[in-house]
Parts: structure tokens; C-alpha cells; sequence
């Protein structure tokens, strides 16, 4: 009884001990722990679902990977997918190179008017006029509604007849292009103006995220700025160049990297990287085409980078 | 009585030079004001037209898109009808919901996109928070890899997922998309992360601080502190998640096949197929031949099932709008 009473006392005292160890582990060492502990969900899948994978992808763009019967036939082949794209592979009547080089000229055409429009629009947006909720209402649809499937499906069948789809030209109709012609603007001017008003919708399609970052960027910046300027005897103009967009400036690298990631999926190479996937069924020679996507668009961030950086002001170094 | 004759003429002799002022263009700071004045108006002008002018071109399509929904199937390229249908049918929509399988789509739609939200919102608020709040030596070589999964195109991972998938056979199945979530390398994980960090950076560490004194561990920081604090963010982040699980293509048709279908993926079957997919059901014939040997008919079709698609994510953008636009501004993305 009396040994059984002493185990008891003894249990009890360990589980002071212990409490008091619990307390004595210093909050840095529990901020480490704790910090291990939240990151091993997204470490975890990091090896599983990145750093695995993109290996893989690479170790099959050197070699020649066809499924057969549930099983992966691999063969090693060196560079020569790499050369089976650039010298031979052709779809829909075009080299790799070619198309290529247009979806990265379409970018470079895009990303500075997007980047303009949407902070153009951010500044109206934020400031105060009729009607303000309900027009920043309909600014956010784009958003909402950016399936690419319902465009590609769209594009392909509807809008040449109705042009209703997200993406029509609905301006873009003979009775306002002969409107032109009678007022007496020329030919070439008038095929301009209608593509660019065709090209509006898509911008604006294109750069709803980007209004929102522009816009929480500039209802972040202190409001005493604008004060002290308007004060000072500062025009509208004047304050939007030397106060917002120095400010804002710091957003444009997350802009100009928002956009070109979400152009991976329209872009006419996966096409390509769908095509050698699930009609050829040549892995390897997907694999290649993506390990070459995937380059290009480093090499076109790397250059950004290095021009905006000199470019932007940082306000501060900690953030 | 002399006194309010005194007012009046008080009142009057302000009026005139009020309007004296206004008249006088000798006086160059009131010009200036003036002049000032009307930039204000005419820019407010030009602001108004333009933001309207593009909210317009935004709604056009979707209410041109719904116009030609509710049209009957006869009247689909009768030029005489523009906006209001000269009968109301709900024909293009009882036939798009059979072709689309709609309400099964609509039911997996909604628990995968839900599931995905939520378990993007656990990982990528604990990943967040520990970038920004539980660092170590490590934290930052690590964040490099959070970048890194932003950047690279998901087209070069999706192979090895796919036959990764299909090896421990989770493919076909929504749980791929799930897990892949859970693990913080869903759709844009990437970005909710950084959204976090930025915002959790953004809080004072005063209040960490003070809670530390009081005797809150880590752990009771983030719960009782950090996470009732980070409203905003997660409502940012939860509604870009669910919209983008909503929208996305890509991903479903390649890991969930026609095994479980989600309305973009019954989209994609039914692109080329409408009338197949019509013919299998035994409507095709039911609807007659001069409706469906009209090339436009199929377009219809296709047009009435986007915007089936659409609808649920536009009901549900009205209800939660204000949040959503107040989220983003007070604190979503910048932090």
C-alpha cells in the first residue's frame, strides 16, 4: 500500500517536473518547432508534387518515353528530342520556334499596356465619383469569370456569327467601319482603330487581378502624402506622379510576374505540349517542349528583373 | 424693421459681388482657381465616361450571352430579334442541362471546389505564417522554392503528377486535386502563400509581443491573435481559390478524366460532341429536323452551357461582393 502510495507521489512529481520542463523550453525554441511543424504540410508536398515531378521532367526530356500497356518504356536519347523540336516538329503548319516567338511577342506587346490600363484604372477606381460601388462591381466580373475553357469553346464556334462570346468583337461590325469610311478617315486608320478596340476587351479581360493589386497598393499609401502635397499646392498630376506611382512601383514586378504566369495557360506552346502528350503520346518530346517553355520564360523574367529593378523606388527594405 | 432691411441689403450686396467675381477675369489667382475648377470637372467627366464606358463593355456579352440563352430555338438567327426574345423559351437551357449533365457536374463542382478552398486556406495560412512570423535560418533559402513554384508553368509538372497519380490511383478521382491543396501545391498555392506572408508581415509585432508577456505560446499567438486578425486575407484568398478551382480546365481534364465530372470538364466533352452527346440521350430527335440541321443550333447549345457554367459563381460574386472588394482593398494582396 504504502510502496504503491510513494509510485503515486513519484508519477505526480514527474509530471510536475515535466510541466515545469514544458514551461522552461524557451519561446524560441518554441517559435522553431512550431514553425517546422507548419511548414511540413507544404514541404512535404514541395518534394512530392515539385521538386520530384520537375526532375522527372527533365530526366524524360532526355530520353524517349512512350506508354505501353500501363507501363513507361524508356529509352535514353540525349539531346535529341531537343533537336526533334527545333529542326522537325511541326503542328498545324508551324515550327516550334515560330510559335514561340509569336506568343512571346504577344506577351511583350500585352504586358506594358496591361500594366498601364490596370493602373490607370486602379487610380480611377480609387478615387470618388457616382456610382462608385457599382461600377467596381462590374470591374471584378473579369475576375470571376476568366475560364479559359468557356473562351476557347466560345471563340471557336459562337462569335464569328453572334460575337457574343467574352472575347467578341462586338464593335467591330461593318455599319460603324462604313460610318468611318463616310466621315473620311482612312482605310488604314480605320483597321487600326478597330483592332485596338477589339484588343480592349481582351486587355481588360486580362488585367482584372491586376487592378485589384494596383488598387490595394494605392489604398495603402498614407493618406498625409496626399495632404501635405494638396497643401503644397500639388496638381492631380502632379501628385499621381511623384507620390502614387513611386509608391505603387514597387507592385510592378509582382504585376509584370502575375501576368506572364497567368498567360502560361492560353499560350499557344501548350498546344504543342498537349498535342506530343495526348495524340502522339511521346512523353519525352512533351517533356522537352515544357523543359523549354519553362526557360524562355525564366530567361524573359531574368531580363524584367534586371531592368525594373533599377527602375523602382523601394520604400522600404523590410517588406 | 431697419435691422432686416439692413440684411437684405447686406444679402444683395453679397449676391452682387458674388457674382461680380465671378464675371471678373482680371483677377489672375481666381482665374486660376477657375481654371483649376474646370480641370477637376472635365477630368471627372472623362473619368466617368471611360470607367462606364468599359464597365459597359464588361457587361455587353454576358447580357448578349443570356438574351440569346432565352431565345427559342427558331428564333436563334431571326435578325428581327435583338435583345428581348420575341417568345420566351427555356429550351436552350433544358437541353444544355441534359448534354452537360448539369446537376452532377454542379454537385462536384461544388464539393471539390470547396474542399480545394478549404484545405488551400490551412496549408497555405500555416506556410504563410510561418514565412513571415516563425523564422528560422532555413525560412528564407525555403521561400526561394515558394517563388520558384509561382514561376515555373504547371504544364512541366503536370506529366510526372499525372503518372504519379495514376500509380497510386488517385486518378480520376477529386481527392488528386485535394491532396495536391492540402499540401500546399494546388492551383496557385504559390500565391496565396506570398498573399499571407505579406500579410501577417504587416501586423505590428507589438501585439506578438504583448501576448508573449501575457503567456501565450507560438502556437496560442496564431490561433487566438494572428488568425481572428487575418480576416481579410483569408477571405481574399479563399474566393480566389474557390473561383480559380471553379474555372479551372486544365487540371481537372487531366487528373479527374471523365471519371468524376466537374462542369469544365463536361464543357471540354461536350465542345465537339453536342450532338452526340444529344443523340445518346434521345432528344435529338425531339427536337425536329429544322432546328437541328441549323448550323447555329449547336452554337447555342454551347453558348446556353457556358453561361450555365457561369451563373452559380455569379449569384454567389453578388452575395459576397462587398466582402470581396473590401477584403482585397483593405489588406488582400499588398499586406
Amino acid at each position: 500500500m504504502k510502496s504503491i502510495f510513494n509510485k503515486l507521489k513519484h508519477i505526480n512529481e514527474n509530471a510536475k517536473s515535466s510541466k515545469n520542463f514544458k514551461r522552461q523550453v524557451p519561446f524560441k525554441t518554441k517559435t522553431k518547432i512550431l514553425g517546422i511543424i507548419f511548414l511540413l504540410p507544404w514541404i512535404i508536398g514541395l518534394v512530392m508534387f515539385f521538386i520530384y515531378p520537375f526532375f522527372t521532367t527533365v530526366w524524360y526530356s532526355l530520353n524517349s518515353v512512350r506508354p505501353l500497356g500501363g507501363k513507361l518504356e524508356i529509352q535514353f536519347l540525349g539531346l535529341g528530342n531537343y533537336k526533334y523540336i527545333f529542326n522537325e516538329l511541326v503542328y498545324f503548319d508551324k515550327t516550334f520556334i515560330r510559335v514561340m516567338w509569336e506568343s512571346l511577342q504577344i506577351l511583350l506587346i500585352n504586358l506594358p499596356i496591361i500594366l498601364i490600363f490596370s493602373l490607370l484604372i486602379a487610380t480611377m477606381l480609387n478615387s470618388n465619383f457616382r456610382g462608385r460601388p457599382l461600377v467596381r462591381m462590374m470591374f471584378f466580373i473579369p475576375v470571376i469569370l476568366n475560364s479559359n475553357i468557356i473562351e476557347i469553346v466560345l471563340k471557336g464556334s459562337f462569335s464569328m456569327v453572334f460575337s457574343s462570346s467574352s472575347n467578341g468583337s462586338f464593335l467591330d461590325n461593318i455599319q460603324f467601319e462604313n460610318y468611318l469610311i463616310e466621315v473620311g478617315i482612312g482605310q488604314s486608320f480605320i483597321t487600326f482603330l478597330l483592332a485596338s478596340i477589339a484588343r480592349i476587351l481582351t486587355i481588360v479581360n486580362l488585367s482584372g487581378v491586376q487592378i485589384l493589386i494596383f488598387l490595394s497598393a494605392i489604398q495603402a499609401i498614407p493618406n498625409h502624402l496626399y495632404e501635405a502635397a494638396e497643401i503644397e499646392g500639388a496638381t492631380k498630376y502632379e501628385t499621381f506622379w511623384k507620390i502614387t506611382f513611386p509608391l505603387v512601383s514597387p507592385l510592378f514586378l509582382t504585376v509584370i510576374i502575375y501576368t506572364i504566369v497567368d498567360s502560361f495557360i492560353d499560350s499557344p506552346v501548350m498546344q504543342f505540349i498537349e498535342y506530343s502528350r495526348d495524340n502522339l503520346r511521346y512523353y519525352g518530346l512533351s517533356s522537352a517542349i515544357s523543359i523549354l517553355f519553362f526557360i524562355t520564360n525564366m530567361i524573359l523574367l531574368f531580363i524584367i528583373f534586371l531592368v525594373i529593378r533599377k527602375e523602382v523606388f523601394s520604400y522600404d527594405d523590410k517588406n | 424693421m431697419t435691422t432686416k432691411t439692413n440684411k437684405i441689403t447686406n444679402l444683395m450686396k453679397k449676391e452682387y459681388s458674388c457674382v461680380k467675381n465671378a464675371l471678373d477675369f482680371s483677377n489672375p489667382v481666381k482665374n486660376k482657381v477657375k481654371i483649376s475648377k474646370s480641370k477637376i470637372f472635365g477630368m471627372s467627366v472623362i473619368r466617368i465616361v471611360i470607367l462606364y464606358g468599359l464597365s459597359f463593355m464588361i457587361v455587353y456579352p454576358l447580357l448578349q450571352q443570356i438574351s440569346v440563352a432565352l431565345r427559342q430555338t427558331s428564333e436563334i438567327n431571326d435578325p428581327s430579334v435583338i435583345w428581348l426574345p420575341k417568345k420566351f423559351s427555356l429550351d436552350n437551357i433544358r437541353l444544355s442541362i441534359a448534354a452537360l449533365d448539369y446537376w452532377v457536374a454542379l454537385r462536384n463542382t461544388f464539393v471539390l471546389s470547396t474542399l480545394s478552398t478549404v484545405s488551400q486556406l490551412i496549408s497555405c495560412s500555416l506556410a504563410g505564417y510561418a514565412f513571415a512570423r516563425l523564422k528560422s535560418k532555413y525560412t528564407n533559402i525555403l521561400f526561394i522554392f515558394v517563388i520558384l513554384t509561382i514561376v515555373v508553368p504547371s504544364s512541366t509538372l503536370t506529366l510526372p503528377q499525372f503518372i504519379y497519380f495514376q500509380k497510386i490511383g488517385l486518378l480520376g478521382k477529386a481527392y488528386s486535386i485535394v491532396l495536391m491543396s492540402l499540401f500546399g501545391q494546388g492551383i496557385k498555392s504559390g500565391i496565396f502563400i506570398y498573399i499571407f506572408r505579406q500579410f501577417f508581415k504587416g501586423i505590428p509585432i507589438e501585439l506578438d509581443e504583448a501576448a508573449q508577456v501575457d503567456g501565450a505560446g507560438p502556437f496560442q499567438i496564431f490561433l487566438r491573435i494572428m488568425l481572428p486578425s487575418a480576416r481579410g486575407a483569408i477571405v481574399t484568398v479563399g474566393l480566389f481559390a474557390y473561383v480559380w478551382q471553379w474555372n479551372d480546365g486544365y487540371f481537372s481534364s487531366l487528373f479527374l478524366r471523365d471519371t468524376t465530372k466537374v462542369l469544365t470538364t463536361a464543357m471540354y466533352s461536350i465542345q465537339h460532341g453536342v450532338h452526340g452527346h444529344l443523340q445518346s440521350l434521345g432528344l435529338w430527335e425531339l427536337i425536329g429536323g429544322d432546328v437541328t440541321k441549323n448550323p447555329l443550333f449547336l452554337s447555342t447549345i454551347l453558348n446556353t452551357a457556358a453561361i450555365l457554367i457561369m451563373t452559380p459563381l455569379l449569384i454567389m460574386y453578388f452575395f459576397v461582393q462587398k466582402l470581396f472588394v473590401e477584403g482585397v482593398e483593405r489588406t488582400g494582396i499588398v499586406g
